[in-house]
Parts: structure tokens; C-alpha cells; sequence
């Protein structure tokens, strides 16, 4: 019933069309001035001249590494061991491949559409070579477009695309990262509160659940110094699973904060809402309408809505508090790290968010090769991953590009 | 797997059982080093750990502290210092055991008094190295149907990285058992505060004028002929806290202080963990594990889960506003040379707290002139939530 409901809505994306909004700029709602605004950055480099001390801030330092592998809960010794990384073909540490997401400069949590809550649907990362330790990767950002769409959970929303070209301090580019975000008016949001809660409870574990999970990390395994072959991998052949979770708050707030890079950058997303007492209220009289009146009659930033069940249940109607998307790509990336082995590179990622990660949540990372094929010498294997919460709803779609190290000849570099 | 039971909460409880205290007990008077990169060992991780520009200015905005000698590189490359300065209240953190983790692991620890002298200041570029002791160990239960209560006194040596003294802090924790009546005594009739919107506003008004954001004296020197004895120190203003606040401190400060490593690790680390210290967990809403500092993420879930009025805040904080307060006072050529505070009640969230602080003598002491200055800081309701002295000597 629900379901069909929102599929109805779904249909109804094509019509809208932005000359039926209100023409006058209105916080928190969608408006064809603020929307306009917004189509006029389109294109523009978004990058701020950056700070020695920035610049600084972003070097992949080796405890910078070990702390984001451990905010990930990626034991992967070529993150956390010089040792074990100097005998790798890597010759040094590495860092987790997604880390790579955090040299947005910019993106729908503070740019444009003001006052409209923004949420995270999908990211492609294309790297041409691992992060080395001690390197620095900037960002340069672009919106590339900007649309309406019908959403599930407020009727009609805003869709946000950017892009961003990662250069390291050595001139080279490094990767670049894709990602697309839809805004949401808050009140429209909340009024689905029925229909979410029926659509997801939150979780709920026996002790027999727990004992399951705590064999599932036992059972983890990483391909590591052992090369996995190109020649070795057959079309439909699962990948062994990664277990994330049940998350918590304590958790989440490490996943998502230990593996950013970059100072102001680092803080971002949400430091700039990140003020408290006297910067609070110079925020406030900037951003009148930015904040929400909470339980105690205090006025408070929305992104604490993310972690509080209660907080999650009444402003937004959601099962309760809900992860940012970030982490889900981490842990992506850990089962995919976990299975090409130390001689694989991932290529390409792209993931979307089709459903919210409650907290509480356990999620199983999973992955099944899809196709093989040789492209200018690249032995490329194709892969679909996705991660399965407990319920089990798939909540996250992946399709990933790694190359392995091919047995015709087995020292040649799978990066470029 | 289960999916549609109600949300049920569980009421939590820890003990201190005789064994734990008399391991306590054994510690005390001996050198505590604590692991991982919270505390740096080797060279690259001394190399880490030193005060980078944006270490500085995280920490500052954790604490809402936005002195320019702290945050502004360009200012204070024309100071004396040559660089920013690290807000000195940083020592606080550097203690190498948490007396809610070790042999009371679980217990919940309010912090009752805390001292620090400085013998010089922190600049950007100093790693801080330090090393702790267990003082004294002495129970305090009153009543052993209520629950038992363990003081724990902790000491620390701060030095940084050239091995040049910096600090020595002292401590005083009181541990309750969770869930106990003495735990609940702490709260002695607090409720949460509830505020209205004339009430935001005034309070909207108070931070728009010339002292609650905070005074700073900056580049001028403050001289020690010109202070006064009875002289007020401009008061500054916090909160009121929010869970963002909490959220901020623990990301932001999280870099610098590091203290996630201690608490916030996820994923399979979890269930290494509970392994090892099974009474740092409590079964959450979910029936799942989440550290016991979770608890207190929201007035709801801290009622529900040890049936107090509310959730609590870090006593400690108080310290680093009464620092600000005094930093901003002394100006860039002030030297802050001891703080000694008692924390006589706790504060909520969503409690505003007044840092306040009055000269009450001057004198010359070693050739150093210094001013005596009483502090306290008080809340929404005009409690005394903070007592205390500290000295800062003036140009």
C-alpha cells in the first residue's frame, strides 16, 4: 500500500516544473529565485585559495591513516603497518581508497536552496592511484546541474550534481569524486512520519542476534599479500561479506568525523554549523532560519537531527537517527579492498543511497562479479556490491571496477 | 532477525565490587603511560602529535574560544611567541587514565575539583607528552544501600617534546556505581531547563553585548600597576548546551585531544572490546552495544536509562570557559599561571553558565608580579556552580 503509494509519486517527477513555485526567495522552501541562484554557480570552480597551514592540515599523515582505518573498522595492514606496506607493491602506506570522498569543497549541505533539508544520494569515485602517506589531494569543485525530481519523502525535491578533480601535491590528479544530493523542504518531509515508520521499525537484537554478528567478524577475510589473478575469477562468484554495526552514536560520530581530511574542509560539512555559545548566535543572525526550536526551547543547528532517535522520529518522521551516507562508501570500500588483495586496485565506484541507514542498524557488505575484460592492458573485473541491512532491505546499490594482477604479467602495476 | 519490537530501554546498573577497588588501590603511586595515539611513543607519532594551525583553531572552536593569539596565525606571528598559542586549558586533557575506564570501567566519574600550574606556555608545533598517578584511593559511601562512592585523585606531568616542564594537573574525581541513588544524588533536584522564546531572546541580547561573547585585551599589554584589587575581570557567557555542542566537542576536539580513541571505536573493535572490558557497553535500545557515554546523548535516553533527571555535562569544560575568561583578561603578554576550581553542583544540558572572576590581591613574588583572582561561575538559576582561585602574572 505504501509502497504503491510512493511509486505513484515517483511517476509524477516529470511534472514538475519550477515556473509553478513561488517566484520570491522563502527559507526552506523550494523558490524559483533560490533555485536560479543556485543554476547560476553551475560550472564555477569552487575552490578557496587555501592556507599553508590548510594545505597542511590535509597531508595524509601515517596517524591520520591509522585513525581513519580505525573509524572505518578497516584492519587492512597496508593502512596500519609499515612494515607489512614497505614489502607490499605499494612499497609504503596507503590510505583507505574512499577517504578520496572528502576533498569535496563543496557540495548540497551548505550550497544553495537555504533552509531545505539536503540528502545524500549517490557518488561515483574514479581513482587513477592509491593515496600515498605524507601526500596532500586538493579539490577543485564544480556544480555541473541542478533539477527537480519527485520524492518519496517530501513529493518533490531538488537534485544537486558536483564534481570534484583530486590533484596531489606532486602536480599529478589523483582521482575525482561525483556526487548527487536531493533537498527536501522540512514540513513536507515530516508529514510522511506514518508511512516511514511502517515502511522501517528500527532494529531490535536477541542475544542469539548479537552472537550471530559476533561471528560474522570473526569469519572476515582479507586476500592480503596473496595475489588474486585475473585469470583466477569467474563471472557470478560472490565475494566473502563485511559486517558493519549494530552503529550507535558513539560509533558514528568517530566513522563519520576520524576519516575526513582537511582542516575547514574536515569540519565542512558539518562544522560549519559546528559553533556553539557566542558563534552560535553570530551563526543565527546570519542564517535566521536556519535553526529549530528544540525540546528545551533552545534554538539548535538541523544536522543534530542525524543523531538522535528522538530528534529523527519528530522533525523528521524517519525510524530514527540516520548515517550521512559516508561511512556506507568506507565500508564499501573495505570489502572490496578485502577481496582484490594487495596487488588490486579499485578503479571506480559508484554507489547510491536508495534507502537511509537507521541507527542501530547491522549491515552486510556484499559483492558479485559481473563481467571481465581488458582494457589497454588493464586486466578489469566488474562487480555489483550492495549493502543488506537486517530487515533485510538493500540499502545501498554499487557498481565497482577493480583491476587485478593478471598471470601473463604478474609485476605490471594494476594503477596508472 | 527481529524487526518490530518496541523500543525498550533497560535500566542500567554497574557495581564497584571489593576486588575492583583494592586493584584500584594497588595502582596508586604508580607511573601510568596509556596506549595508542592518544599517547605518543614513538617518533612519527611525537612527529603527529604535534600542534598543527588547524589542531588549534579545532580545539578553540570547541570550546567557543576565539582568541586571535590562538586562531589567527597571521596575529600571532607578530606577537612575542612568534605563533599561536595552544588555549593552556589543553593540559587538562592530556591525563593518561579515564577513572571511568581501568578498574572502575563503567562507573560513572563527575569531576569534584581540578588544579593546574603552568611553568610555560603551549605553542603551535609542541607535542605534549605526560605521565599520570593515582594519588589516593578513599571510599566515600554513605550509605552502602544507596551505592558505593570511590574518590580517585589523579596526577599529572605535562611536558612537551624537548622534555621541558609544562604543567602539573590534579584532580578529583567522585565514581558512583550506575543506577544508584548516590548517582542521583548528583543531580540534587536539577531538572532539565526549559526555556521560552522571550527568555532565548534575552539571552540572544546578552551575547550581542560588549562583554558576554568575551573582552579580549589582545596586544595591549595589561600592566600589573594598573590592576585593582576588587577589580571585576569582564564575564563571559556559555551555552545554553545543546546536543550539537556535545557533538562539536567530540568531533572537533576528538583531533586534538583524541579522546575517541578511548571510547568510540565501532564494528568488530566493539565486540574485541567488550571481551575486555564487558562494563564499558550497556545494551541499548536496540538490545545492541553502545558505550556507556552514550547514555547521555539526551535528556530522554539518560532518564530511561539510569533514571536521573537528565543528561549531565562535562564538569570539565567549566575549566577550559574559566580559562578563556582569564586569557582573554590578561592579554597576549599575560601569563596564567595557576587555576584551582571546585565544582560544588553539576550543569545540564541546555544550561547556560556565567564565568565571573574578581582581583582580590596583588603581589610580587620571585620577581614575578602577580595578580590573585577569584573565579566562579554560576547558572540559569543563580546556583554556584563553580568555585575556585587562580593566579596570572602581568607584564
Amino acid at each position: 500500500m505504501v509502497e504503491e503509494k510512493m511509486e505513484k509519486r515517483e511517476q509524477a517527477s516529470g511534472k514538475f516544473r519550477i515556473e509553478d513555485f513561488p517566484v520570491k526567495k522563502e527559507y526552506g522552501k523550494i523558490t524559483q529565485e533560490s533555485f536560479f541562484t543556485l543554476r547560476d554557480r553551475i560550472g564555477v570552480e569552487r575552490a578557496r585559495p587555501l592556507e599553508d597551514w590548510e594545505i597542511g592540515d590535509m597531508r595524509f599523515t601515517r596517524s591520520f591513516i591509522r585513525r581513519a582505518a580505525l573509524a572505518i573498522g578497516d584492519y587492512n595492514p597496508l593502512y596500519r603497518d609499515l612494515e607489512y606496506a614497505k614489502k607490499s607493491p605499494h612499497s609504503t602506506i596507503i590510505a583507505p581508497p574512499t577517504v578520496m570522498q572528502h576533498i569535496e569543497q563543496i557540495n548540497a549541505r551548505t550550497d544553495g536552496m537555504p533552509g531545505m533539508h539536503a540528502l545524500y544520494r549517490g557518488i561515483t569515485l574514479r581513482w587513477r592511484r592509491p593515496i600515498r602517506m605524507g601526500e596532500v589531494v586538493m579539490g577543485k569543485t564544480y556544480l555541473r546541474d541542478v533539477q527537480l525530481s519527485g520524492s518519496q519523502l517530501s513529493g518533490v525535491s531538488v537534485i544537486q550534481w558536483y564534481e570534484t578533480i583530486g590533484t596531489s601535491d606532486k602536480g599529478d590528479e589523483v582521482g575525482r569524486v561525483l556526487t548527487s544530493w536531493s533537498r527536501h523542504e522540512r514540513m513536507a518531509a515530516a508529514k510522511t512520519t506514518g508511512a516511514r515508520q511502517k515502511l522501517r521499525p528500527q532494529a531490535s537484537y536477541t542475544l542469539e542476534d548479537i552472537e550471530r554478528i559476533k561471528e560474522a567478524y570473526r569469519k572476515e577475510g582479507r586476500r592480503g599479500a596473496e595475489p588474486r589473478y585475473w585469470e583466477d575469477v569467474e563471472v557470478g562468484e560472490e565475494l566473502p561479506p563485511v559486517i558493519k554495526g549494530p552503529t550507535c552514536l558513539p560509533q558514528r560520530m568517530f566513522g563519520e568525523s576520524a576519516a575526513m581530511v582537511g582542516s575547514e574542509i574536515k569540519i565542512g560539512a558539518s562544522g560549519d554549523w559546528g559553533v556553539q555559545h557566542a558563534q552560535l548566535w553570530k551563526l543565527i543572525e546570519q542564517h535566521p532560519g536556519l535553526p529549530y526550536i528544540n525540546e528545551q526551547g533552545v534554538p539548535e543547528v538541523p544536522v543534530t537531527i542525524h543523531n538522535s532517535n528522538e530528534k529523527a522520529q519528530r522533525y523528521l518522521g524517519l525510524p530514527g537517527g540516520y548515517d550521512a551516507g559516508m561511512q556506507r562508501i568506507n565500508w564499501t570500500g573495505h570489502l572490496l579492498m578485502n577481496w582484490v588483495g594487495d596487488h588490486g586496485f579499485l578503479r571506480e565506484l559508484t554507489i547510491k543511497m536508495p534507502q537511509l541507514n537507521i541507527m542501530g542498524d547491522t549491515t552486510w557488505c556484499r559483492g558479485k562479479v559481473t563481467g571481465k575484460r581488458v582494457e589497454d592492458g588493464k586486466h578489469i573485473v566488474e562487480l555489483d556490491v550492495w549493502n543488506e541491512n537486517q530487515v533485510p532491505n538493500i540499502v545501498t546499490q554499487a557498481t565497482a571496477q577493480v583491476v587485478l594482477p593478471s598471470r601473463s604479467d604478474p609485476s605490471a602495476k594494476t594503477w596508472d | 532477525m527481529t524487526t518490530n519490537k518496541e523500543v525498550q530501554f533497560k535500566k542500567h546498573t554497574t557495581k564497584i565490587t571489593d576486588e575492583a577497588l583494592a586493584e584500584l588501590r594497588n595502582m596508586v603511586g604508580k607511573e601510568i603511560v596509556g596506549e595508542g595515539i592518544a599517547h605518543p611513543r614513538e617518533d612519527w607519532e611525537i612527529e603527529d602529535a604535534k600542534f598543527s594551525v588547524a589542531d588549534v583553531r579545532r580545539l578553540c572552536r570547541a570550546i567557543g574560544d576565539f582568541n586571535p593569539l590562538f586562531v589567527e596565525e597571521g596575529y600571532a606571528k607578530k606577537t612575542r611567541f612568534g605563533r599561536p598559542v595552544v588555549p593552556p586549558s589543553i593540559v587538562l586533557e592530556e591525563e593518561q587514565l579515564d577513572p571511568e575506564m581501568g578498574a572502575l570501567v563503567g562507573c560513572r566519574a563527575v569531576l569534584k575539583a581540578a588544579s593546574v600550574e603552568w611553568y610555560m606556555p603551549i605553542l603551535q608545533g609542541d607535542a605534549l607528552l605526560s605521565k599520570s598517578y593515582i594519588r589516593n584511593i578513599q571510599e566515600v559511601t554513605a550509605s552502602l544501600d544507596d551505592g558505593r562512592v570511590v574518590t580517585q585523585d589523579l596526577e599529572t606531568l605535562v611536558s612537551n617534546h624537548r622534555g621541558e616542564k609544562v604543567a602539573t594537573v590534579k584532580t578529583s574525581w567522585n565514581c558512583y556505581e550506575r543506577g544508584s541513588a548516590a548517582e542521583l544524588s548528583i543531580f540534587d533536584g536539577r531538572e532539565p531547563a526549559m526555556w521560552n522564546s522571550d527568555q532565548i531572546e534575552s539571552i540572544h541580547q546578552e551575547y550581542r553585548g560588549e562583554e558576554a561573547s568575551g573582552v579580549i585585551r589582545g596586544a595591549e599589554p595589561r600592566h600589573w600597576e594598573e590592576v585593582k584589587v576588587d577589580e571585576r575581570i569582564p564575564y563571559i557567557l556559555k551555552g545554553p548546551t545543546t546536543t550539537t555542542k556535545r557533538v562539536s566537542l567530540i568531533i572537533l576536539a576528538g583531533f586534538t585531544f583524541q579522546e575517541t580513541f578511548e571510547w568510540y571505536h565501532g564494528h568488530g573493535e566493539a565486540f574485541e572490546q567488550l571481551e575486555k572490558w564487558p562494563d564499558l557497553f550497556f545494551p541499548n535500545e536496540f538490545g545492541s552495544l553502545e558505550p556507556v557515554k552514550g547514555m547521555e546523548w539526551s535528556h530522554d535516553r539518560a532518564q530511561r536509562l539510569l533514571g536521573v533527571p537528565g543528561a549531565k555535562e562535562a564538569n570539565s569544560e567549566r575549566l577550559h570557559w574559566t580559562t578563556q575568561m582569564l586569557t582573554n583578561w590578561q592579554g597576549d603578554d599575560g601569563f596564567l599561571k595557576r587555576i584551582d576550581l571546585k565544582f560544588p553542583a553539576i550543569n545540564m544540558m541546555g544550561d547556560i553558565t556565567r564565568c565571573y572572576g574578581k582581583v582580590i590581591g596583588k603581589r610580587v613574588e620571585e620577581g614575578k608580579k602577580v595578580v590573585d583572582i577569584e573565579v566562579w561561575n554560576i547558572n540559569q538559576v543563580g546556583e554556584t556552580v563553580t568555585t575556585g582561585s587562580a593566579e596570572v602574572v602581568l607584564p
